[in-house]
């Protein structure tokens, strides 16, 4: 019993750094309509830009995060300007986009290794001696990785309710063409989109690689599919949806590591997948359909 | 209102969409060789209703009857095969196929689409779609397509994939047509053609039609009979001239406040 | 020339493997619009069960262990693998291919390649986990007194033979109803279903052929080199056979081996045989596999249609009766 309670404890750390990737993917999903299959490079590209600024150019762990946030939005901005805006521009069949997308996977994956090397890595963080909150005993790590999550979501919530740029995202999300000529510029918030989806990504790859110690150019592959099923749990372009799947997904993964075996944790998450998608495929929370 | 030999029969129908009620005890009844049309302002739940019948949503509440079928919880290719076909509102050409592809795709039972056929007998397919060419060819034809032939249907202009779409429908040797706004966005010219088309085929094949239609000058002038829906249910019936003079029907429509109120 | 024709001959059982591999896709794809985002997992079903019906029983004494182990002969393994694969095709198909979203198919089926890749390196007693299968002695070569350059020309014809049939399914398919109606479906799945095509069954016709093709060159690569682990399975591998169909042109069977000749041998094959650079080993197959993600990218953007676009069906050739108008859309087209 202790062991499943402390893996609730767990599950909720993974179910942060999920909430973080998830909320990240289904914000960019909603506003522009297409799925992006690089998103787990650009978690990982996150990480490594994290290394490389606290440990070559010994930067503080937090600054060197921040940046690396900063730096991935706005890389993630250049490739959708660049890349993804072409076809969008010229009204290319969404297939054209999910393989360019799934191309630059490939592509980014690769300029990783090639600059980095195939080798792991690992932050110069001290681990610290785990502290007893409550039932759970977590690392100090652990905590604050929480405790940003939590400050991430709620950041989320107060742009998406509170701002100009939030609401104009919720607007072209429900209906782009109602947005547009309701004045909404469109292309602006889609820029601004995946600066913001970049910066997430950022953050949800330094806290998963944070949480993983060590990681190298391949870490994540399997993680993009458990935010997939966070994201289509939650229903597809919903930002509050995908943190409540990624609750849920992330304490039924970890307390089934505990249950069955941690080797068949993204067994688990695929299993998740299948069964909202077979049964619930609008995701759990129903959308408000049109007339 | 029942009508005699009724081929469509819409019982209590209700659908939501999260908390918006779309279409709302909604019941109508459509005679077997008519042209009907279900007319209403936006928002007024037609879409919805269309959705429905033609299996690509999910009946929620009430049941439809389809030739003395129940096809409430059908999913939209049975419905198909059981002879009602629907088009959308904007038009859905095969656009990567050729005219003539496109009307050999809709024909029923074709023996070449079978897997073992297809690998090791395709002279039954061959065979088969020589006779549908030879089919394909005359519709063409009545449809003064026949010069666009073997032209990609992407590259047709507007009017020109309306009119292959119906064509095309014709293949399909429907017994029942739910064309969803057929007269949308083409220029008048095109409209009496269309017109005379639909008519020929309920004449000829003895087709049934039920048009969504938003120009009520042409409802008035092919359609034997009208519903009109309001706020997700059935306002009233009749011929357009009865209902012209119908202040329920006019008020829904001049009222004002219901496009607001629409959804889309 | 004693170097140069056995090398030569390896590259092109890697251009007949890659036909029929992009052959497969084209019929899933190209065809019918299936997004198989995994093509690579039919890829080793088929290598896999070729492998485990042509070896022998694995024993847990000598560290091998492995299902089945039939010891038959390879004709025989060949089909079980193509057949397997096939099924697996259903299997993956059932899940991913539904009426909703397309790009459903593509989440699914990436998440069930991560799976199976997941499972078959975790799970030993399968298919020996990473260490893979190995040791399949070169088909054939025993009986008929071969070397391995003999054995290499061999291969040449085998696979010419298999590809020759899969050229076969392929076409037939294209050239019946069938494919016909798969292209619509690939145009506009809404409308073919309103026309009553059952799409999610031709769709996973569609997904068993395809598959059933890339298990059958799963399983000539089997039987080529012997041996097969996760390690040949990684997604990546799955960015050639797409790269080729997109680069050589989808929807008809010869874009795809101009493809498969372009990137499989061209760019992927060729370039293995590059020495790695003394500084980093990795460079040369990272930069190979940039090279394919650009590949896919570019063309799609510069000529999405491939380099051999579809061929378009001409109905002019049809007896017209008389009174027919003269053609105007002939000029039209080419406008």
């Amino acid at each position: 019993m202790g062991l499943i309670v402390q893996s609730v404890g767990f599950g909720l750390v993974t179910a942060s750094v999920l909430a973080v990737a998830a909320v990240g993917l289904t914000l960019q999903f909603g506003v522009t309509n297409y799925i992006n299959f690089a998103y787990g490079t650009y978690l990982l590209l996150g990480a490594y830009f994290t290394w490389t600024l606290s440990t070559k150019a010994h930067l503080n762990f937090v600054v060197a995060a921040l940046l690396a946030c900063l730096l991935m939005g706005v890389v993630a901005v250049v490739i959708a300007r660049v890349v993804m805006q072409h076809f969008v521009s010229r009204q290319a069949p969404l297939f054209y986009l999910l393989i360019v997308t799934f191309g630059l996977s490939l592509i980014l994956s690769n300029v990783i290794e090639a600059i980095w090397g195939p080798a792991f890595q690992t932050y110069n963080l001290a681990v610290g001696n785990p502290l007893i909150l409550g039932p759970f005993s977590l690392t100090p790590n652990q905590i604050i990785i929480m405790g940003i999550a939590v400050a991430a979501m709620l950041g989320i919530h107060l742009m998406l309710t509170r701002t100009v740029l939030g609401k104009a995202m919720r607007a072209m999300s429900d209906n782009k063409d109602l947005a547009q000529v309701s004045g909404i510029n469109t292309d602006q918030i889609t820029t601004v989109t995946w600066f913001v989806t970049g910066c997430l990504a950022g953050l949800a790859g330094v806290a998963l690689t944070v949480t993983t110690v060590s990681f190298g150019p391949a870490s994540g592959s399997n993680f993009l599919f458990v935010i997939f099923a966070a994201v289509i749990l939650g229903g597809i372009g919903k930002p509050y949806g995908a943190m409540l799947g990624a609750v849920i997904l992330g304490i039924i993964t970890e307390v089934s590591a505990v249950l069955v075996s941690a080797a068949y944790k993204d067994d688990i998450a695929f299993v998740a997948l299948i069964v909202v998608l077979l049964l619930r495929p609008q995701g759990l929370i129903a959308s408000r359909g049109r007339a | 209102m029942p009508v005699a030999e009724a081929i469509l029969k819409v019982d209590h129908l209700s659908h939501s969409f999260g908390g918006f009620r779309a279409v709302d005890d909604c019941s109508f009844e459509i005679a077997a060789g008519s042209i009907s049309a279900l007319i209403g302002p936006n928002g007024a739940g037609k879409s919805t209703v269309v959705g429905i019948i033609g299996g690509a949503m999910r009946t929620q509440r009430g049941s439809i009857h389809f030739d003395g079928r129940d096809i409430s919880r059908m999913s939209a290719f049975k419905v198909a095969r059981l002879g009602l076909l629907r088009t959308y509102q904007v038009s859905r050409e095969f656009a990567g196929l050729t005219v003539m592809e496109n009307l050999l795709v809709p024909p029923p039972n074709q023996r070449g689409e079978n897997l073992l056929n297809a690998l090791f007998r395709p002279s039954v397919g061959r065979a088969q779609d020589r006779e549908l060419a030879d089919r394909a060819f005359e519709v063409l034809e009545t449809f003064g397509l026949l010069a666009l032939r073997d032209e990609y249907a992407g590259n047709l202009s507007g009017g020109e994939k309306r009119l292959l779409e119906l064509a095309r429908a014709v293949m399909a040797e429907p017994k029942f047509m739910l064309l969803d706004e057929p007269m949308a966005g083409i220029n008048p010219a095109l409209i009496a053609r269309l017109d005379g088309h639909i008519r020929r085929l309920r004449d000829d094949h003895g087709i049934t039609f039920l048009l969504v239609e938003h120009n009520l000058d042409v409802v008035e002038r092919i359609c034997d009979r009208v519903v009109v829906m309001a706020f997700g249910r059935t306002l009233a019936e009749g011929q357009m001239s009865e209902l012209r003079q119908n202040p329920d029907v006019v008020r829904a429509y001049l009222g004002g406040g219901l496009d607001e109120r629409a959804a889309g | 020339m004693d170097l140069i024709l056995p090398y030569l001959a390896t590259l092109v059982v890697f251009f007949f493997v890659y036909n029929i591999l992009t052959w497969g896709l084209n019929i899933q794809f190209g065809y019918a619009g299936v997004l198989d985002f995994t093509f690579i997992t039919f890829v080793a079903c088929g290598a896999y069960f070729a492998g485990v019906f042509a070896l022998g029983p694995g024993s847990q004494q000598n560290g091998f262990e492995w299902i089945l182990g039939l010891n038959l002969p390879f004709p025989v393994a060949l089909v079980a693998g193509a057949l397997a694969a096939g099924v697996l095709g259903i299997l993956i198909g059932l899940i991913a291919i539904n009426r909703l979203r397309s790009d459903y198919m593509a989440i699914v089926t990436l998440a069930t390649g991560t799976v199976l890749y997941g499972l078959v390196s975790n799970f030993t007693p399968l298919f020996d986990g990473f260490d893979g299968l190995a040791g399949l002695s070169p088909p054939f070569a025993q009986a008929l007194g071969l070397n391995s350059n003999q054995f290499t020309y061999l291969w040449v014809v085998v696979c010419g033979v298999v590809m020759v049939i899969c050229w076969f399914i392929a076409q037939r398919i294209l050239n019946s109803p069938l494919g016909r109606t798969m292209r619509a479906i690939r145009e506009d799945q809404d409308a073919a279903e309103t026309f009553g095509k059952d799409t999610v069954r031709v769709r996973l016709t569609a997904m068993a052929m395809g598959a059933l093709l890339a298990g059958a060159g799963g399983a000539l690569l089997m039987g080529f080199i012997g041996a097969f682990s996760p390690a040949g399975w990684t997604s990546g591998e799955t960015f050639v056979v797409w790269a080729a169909l997109i680069v050589g042109g989808r929807g008809n069977n010869w874009g795809a081996i101009v493809g498969s000749f372009v990137v499989a041998v061209l760019i992927n094959e060729a370039t293995r045989y590059i020495p790695p650079v003394s500084v980093d080993p990795t460079l040369v197959p990272t930069l190979r596999n940039m090279l394919i993600g650009a590949s896919l990218i570019l063309v799609l953007w510069v000529r999405p249609q491939g380099i051999i676009p579809e061929t378009r069906r001409r109905f002019l050739q049809l007896p017209l009766r008389p009174g027919t108008p003269p053609i105007r859309g002939a000029e039209r087209a080419r406008g």
